[in-house]
Parts: C-alpha cells; sequence; structure tokens
C-alpha cells in the first residue's frame, strides 16, 4: 500500500503527466473565477480531451485538477466582488464579501485560500484512509434517514435568520416547494409549470443563485456610489491575519472539513449543501456572523474543497458517483479503461493514490499562485463602483445564459434578483432558500421512496425518531437561548 | 395592528404556498405527496408568521441576533436617494436584458458597457472606448471564440427577417 501511495505521488510528477496537471490548473483557475461557468460544465467541455490522452494518470492530472480548483477560485470571486464564482462559494458571499467592503480583502482570500486547501488536504487523506472502511459509511443511512437529513439541513441554516426564526424556515419552505416544480419524477406529470416549456426541466440552481445574491448587491454598490471597498485604498494587509486565522480556529476548520468530505460520500448531496451546513455550523454563537465574521469565510471555504475527496470515494469504490461532476469523472474513468471498484483498489491502488495527490498538489499550486497575485486580485475592490457595474452585469447575464444556453435563464435571473433585493430589503434570509431549492429534488425522491416501501411506518424508525428530535432542538435552541437572554436582558439585577 | 411595507410581501408568501397547495389537489397522491407534506405546514407557518407581523411583534433592537445571518444593505445613504438610485440601476439591468433580447449579447454587451459608463458613470470618452474595447475582447474572445458557446439572435433580427 505504501508503494502504491509513493508511486502515485511520483506518476503525478513526472512528464507529460505535471504539463498536464498545469494546464488543468491553469483552466480551473480561471473557470473558479467566471461567475455562472461551474467546474461540471467545463469538466463536460474539456471531457472529449481526455480521448487523446493514453494514460489515466495524465487524463487525471488534466480532468481532476482542473476540477480541484475551482473552488479555491470561486471563493475569490464571492469574497471580492459578492458574485458567487461556483455555485459551492456562495456560501462565502454573506460574510467575506462585508470583510471586503470593510477594507479586510486580504484578510478573508488569505483565510479562504488557506482553509481551501485545509479542506482540500482532508479530503485528499479522507480519500486515502477510507478506502477500507467505506462501505458501511455509504450504507448506514436508508432513504428514511437521507430525506430527514435534508430536512435538517434546510431546518439547520433557517435557524440562522436572526430576529425571526419562521422567516428563515419559510424561506427554506420557499426553496424546498420551488424544487417540486417541473415533471414529477414519480408520474411524469407536469408541476406548476404554467404553460413554460423552460419550466419543464426543473428551475436550474445557476441562474437563481446569480439573481438571488449578486443583484442585491450590485444594486448595493449602484446605491452607495463608491467602491466595493468603503475604506481608502491602502495596500493589501491581513493576509497573514487570515492565514493565521485557519489555525486560530484549527478545529473549526477540521470539523467543517469533516462535514465536506461526510457531505460529499453521500450520494446526490455535495459541495453546494456542504458549504452551507458548515456555514451555519461555522458561524454558530458568532456575534458579527453575516457582517465579515471570519468563521464564516473559513467554515465553506474549508468544507467546498473537501467535498472533491469525499465525492471520489464512492465514485473510485463502487462506481456509484455521488454528483454531476463525479459522474462525470467516472466516464473519465471508462475511457482510460479502468473499472471503478474492487480493481481500482487492488491492481490500480496507484492511480487511486495519484488521485490523491492530485487534488493535494493542485490546491498547492492554486494556493501559492493566488497568494502571489492577491494584491492584484484586491485592488479590484477599490475600483469606483462606477467603472466595476456595468462588468459585473456582463458576467451576471453571461453567467445564467451559460446554464442552459437559454434567455429564460435571465428571466429567471430577473425575477430572482427582484426577489432577493425585497428578501434582503425585509430581513428574510436567502441561504436557506438555495438550500431548499438544491435539496427539494432530493429530499422528494427520499421521501417517495421510504413511503413507497414502508407506507408511514418509516417515520417510528428509531434513527428518523432520532434525527427528528435532532432537528426540534436545532429549532428549538436559539428560541430557548434567546428567552433566556432577554429574561436576563429585562431583569438586569437578577443578573449580578 | 401595524401596517408595514414588508406585509405586502409576507402576503405574497401566503399566496405563493397557498397557489402551490391548491394547484396540486387535482394530481395523483404520488405527485401530490412531496407538496402538500412541505406545502401545507408552510402555509400554516406563513399565516402564523403574518399574524405576528400584523400584530408587530419584534425583537428587542438591542440583541445583537436581531439581523438575520446574510448580506445588509449599506446604512448612511438618505432613503430617498436610495430608492431613486435602485430604481435607476434595476432600469439599466432590465434595459440590459431587453438589449439582449432584442439585439444580442454580441450587440448589447459593448453597448451596454459603453453607454453605462458614458452616460450613467460620466467617464471620458478615451476611458470609455477603452473598457468598452475590453469588455468586447472578453466577451468575443473567452465566450464566442474559445468556448463557442450558441449565443441567439436578436429577436428583432428574426422579426426583421435579417
Amino acid at each position: 500500500m505504501i508503494d502504491a501511495f509513493v508511486s502515485g505521488f511520483w506518476q503525478v510528477l513526472a512528464w507529460p503527466a505535471f504539463g498536464y496537471l498545469l494546464i488543468g490548473i491553469a483552466v480551473g483557475f480561471f473557470v473558479g473565477l467566471l461567475p455562472g461557468l461551474g467546474g461540471l460544465a467545463t469538466l463536460a467541455l474539456m471531457l472529449p480531451f481526455s480521448y487523446t490522452i493514453k494514460q489515466p494518470v495524465e487524463a487525471f492530472c488534466f480532468l481532476l485538477g482542473m476540477l480541484a480548483v475551482t473552488g479555491t477560485t470561486g471563493d475569490i470571486t464571492s469574497i471580492l466582488f459578492g458574485i458567487p464564482g461556483e455555485g459551492s462559494s456562495a456560501a462565502l458571499i454573506l460574510d467575506g464579501y462585508p470583510m471586503s467592503k470593510r477594507g479586510e480583502a486580504g484578510r478573508a482570500l488569505g483565510a479562504a485560500i488557506t482553509s481551501s486547501v485545509f479542506g482540500a488536504m482532508v479530503g485528499a487523506l479522507s480519500l486515502a484512509l477510507s478506502i477500507p472502511i467505506m462501505r458501511p459509511l455509504v450504507l448506514l443511512f436508508g432513504s428514511p434517514e437521507l430525506f430527514i437529513i435534508a430536512i435538517m439541513g434546510v431546518t439547520f441554516i433557517g435557524t440562522l435568520a436572526g430576529a425571526s426564526l419562521l422567516k428563515g424556515l419559510l424561506a427554506g419552505g420557499v426553496g424546498l416547494m420551488l424544487a417540486a416544480i417541473g415533471v414529477d419524477p414519480q408520474t411524469g406529470s407536469l408541476r406548476y409549470t404554467f404553460g413554460s416549456l423552460y419550466l419543464w426541466d426543473r428551475l436550474d440552481i445557476i441562474p437563481v443563485v446569480v439573481g438571488l445574491f449578486a443583484i442585491p448587491e450590485i444594486v448595493d454598490l449602484a446605491v452607495r456610489g463608491t467602491s466595493i471597498s468603503e475604506v481608502p485604498k491602502t495596500k493589501l494587509v491581513g493576509v497573514i491575519e487570515g492565514v493565521k486565522d485557519t489555525f486560530r480556529h484549527f478545529w473549526l476548520t477540521v470539523r467543517c472539513s469533516l462535514i465536506g468530505v461526510y457531505f460529499g460520500v453521500l450520494p446526490v448531496l455535495g459541495a453546494n449543501v456542504a458549504q452551507w451546513i458548515a456555514y451555519a455550523h461555522g458561524v454558530q454563537g458568532v456575534k458579527d456572523a453575516g457582517k465579515g465574521a471570519v468563521e464564516g469565510v473559513l467554515g465553506p471555504g474549508a468544507a467546498n474543497n473537501s467535498t472533491r475527496g469525499g465525492d471520489l470515494i464512492p465514485t473510485v469504490a463502487f462506481g456509484i458517483p455521488g454528483s454531476g461532476s463525479m459522474a462525470l469523472l467516472l466516464g473519465a474513468l471508462l475511457i482510460v479503461g479502468l473499472n471503478p471498484g474492487p480493481e481500482m483498489l487492488k491492481q490500480h491502488l496507484d492511480v487511486t493514490f495519484a488521485m490523491v495527490w492530485v487534488l493535494i498538489i493542485a490546491n498547492l499550486i492554486v494556493a501559492g499562485l493566488c497568494f502571489l497575485i492577491l494584491n492584484q486580485l484586491a485592488a479590484l475592490t477599490f475600483i469606483r463602483g462606477s467603472l466595476l457595474i456595468p462588468f459585473l452585469l456582463f458576467f451576471v447575464f453571461i453567467g445564467s445564459f451559460t446554464a442552459n444556453n437559454s434567455l429564460a435563464d435571465l428571466i429567471a435571473t430577473l425575477i430572482f434578483g427582484v426577489a432577493g433585493y425585497f428578501m434582503v430589503l425585509y430581513g428574510w434570509p436567502r441561504p436557506p432558500l438555495i438550500l431548499g431549492l438544491i435539496l427539494g429534488k432530493i429530499a422528494e425522491n427520499y421521501l417517495w421512496i421510504s413511503t413507497a416501501a414502508y407506507g408511514s411506518k418509516w417515520l417510528l424508525f428509531p434513527s428518523v425518531i432520532i434525527l427528528i428530535i435532532i432537528t426540534i432542538v436545532i429549532v428549538a435552541y436559539p428560541t430557548i437561548k434567546e428567552r433566556r437572554g432577554r429574561a436576563r436582558y429585562e431583569r438586569p439585577d437578577d443578573a449580578i | 395592528m401595524k401596517l408595514r411595507p414588508q406585509l405586502l410581501f409576507d402576503l405574497l408568501i401566503i399566496i405563493f404556498f397557498l397557489v402551490f397547495v391548491y394547484e396540486a389537489i387535482d394530481w395523483r397522491l404520488q405527485a401530490r405527496l412531496y407538496p402538500w407534506a412541505v406545502g401545507i405546514p408552510m402555509l400554516a407557518l406563513s399565516v402564523v408568521h403574518m399574524i405576528w407581523e400584523l400584530k408587530g411583534k419584534k425583537k428587542p433592537s438591542s440583541q445583537p441576533s436581531a439581523a438575520p445571518v446574510d448580506f445588509q444593505f449599506t446604512r448612511g445613504t438618505d432613503p430617498a436617494l436610495a430608492r431613486r438610485r435602485a430604481i435607476n440601476i434595476f432600469s439599466w439591468i432590465f434595459g440590459l436584458f431587453a438589449g439582449i433580447w432584442l439585439l444580442g449579447f454580441k450587440i448589447t454587451i459593448p453597448a451596454f458597457v459603453f453607454l453605462y459608463l458614458k452616460v450613467q458613470s460620466g467617464e471620458r470618452w478615451g476611458l470609455s472606448l477603452l473598457l468598452t474595447g475590453a469588455a468586447w475582447f472578453l466577451f468575443w474572445g473567452l465566450f464566442d471564440w474559445l468556448l463557442h458557446l450558441p449565443f441567439p439572435e436578436g429577436q428583432l433580427f428574426v422579426w426583421l427577417g435579417l
């Protein structure tokens, strides 16, 4: 096993594999920076090139190297411009963008990049270590438990609604309902399409995320009439502080990385979900959450990168891709003549370990590159808003269009842009809506499978009851905490 | 009872859930199960929320957790001016969409960048033209030439048969 581990390392560093890795990193770097154009779409565009690459390790250096870095560079766009560079980087807007506005872009970027590398390491090591023990991990939960976990995820993020828990839960509910739009997977009947052909294929996440998150931020920039950064231009400082933050909150970064790995392993869930759960976990109990708390950058930064390692576990070991990008990588495995499953863990163990090394080396290279050009990247936040806005809107519309190459996506972006504006104006949190939309499809599938297989008996499964109790505790905890706080606030004498 | 503008938004949420639950009435059980399992409790919660809002139940402002964990609009700008600027930028956003629909991406993107810089921002001719050129080059080079994205022709050209 050690031989295969070392062999995998040297195979990645050998020529031309390392050259392919550098090309993959370069493509992934820019794809991650551009809003809307995601790793999945680019992987689909680049997959045909793997036909021309004969060696499996070389193919994975190119494809996995590209995919591995999109999360890190996507975080940069979210932090600097408030526009998600990747769907899996949206959670970083909540605290990363406020940090940029108050002139702490360097610290936010330092924290995001370091936690990303850290997350990628944890993901890669999890892949390496979990190979012998992954089967029971994947099979631990059935559809009833996975349905409750989906609801628990929305509830968890809904509790961050601040003054009104109900607003958070309702926003999550809106997302869950929006996920029901389109052709019903069970009966094939049309639901909530209102005569629109576009809605047959469900609402795509990219136009919704771009509209909901980017447009209110652009409107705010126009209203302020300043640059993104509200403080005068100075030399980029705080990068080292951001790096230190990762180590200051070491266990938080570890926990969020593990959240990412676990959500990567679970089928269909992935970085899009893991980032929000990690965010909610990261800012729990943090006073300035949503206003520029570094914990809100570290959590999703670590989770959206560690997911890649977790994602690869079921793909390599069982040939069960946990996400769209892994489904494409599975295709690449077959193209280069490898069969996922026991073969990958016996005859081609060196290739499996080479994947681990690709994740690690690609993230180290991109982190080094990012640190080299951080000053130039952060300087963008000092450019006058009046110069930036037309370019930001250009990327918003192009980013939405690239989701399905359809103008209808632009209409969806506009609708959700207006909705996002009013949600921010009236204090409705947007993250639960997005998580509801992402998890809705999965939740419905698991709900139906559970009901078809067990009737209503699944509601009495001990594991389900435990998960429901945990969900109730999650909902009730902020209220109990608030009542205690209010009692103390109203009776200051007692508190003394 | 306190009537506030956000009540209209709360009412829209109730209508949203009402429509989604009502639409599902005639569907088969398989299709209806999920929308009702989620929609009915949410409809009830949205009504409860509306009642609370009507009663004017608000958290004491001294509590730090009063705002949601999300982006907040910058305070400090005069509300009337902020409203005017918000309407202005939304007009540009909708104008950009109308331009893309009628004229296509290839014409609208450079035209929009130039008009925004010159008319809205009042930038100098040289800078406006330079940045417009950069935007056009980025659009053409990356999205058209390299990625071959299938940008549709403008509807106006379709109508005119050009």
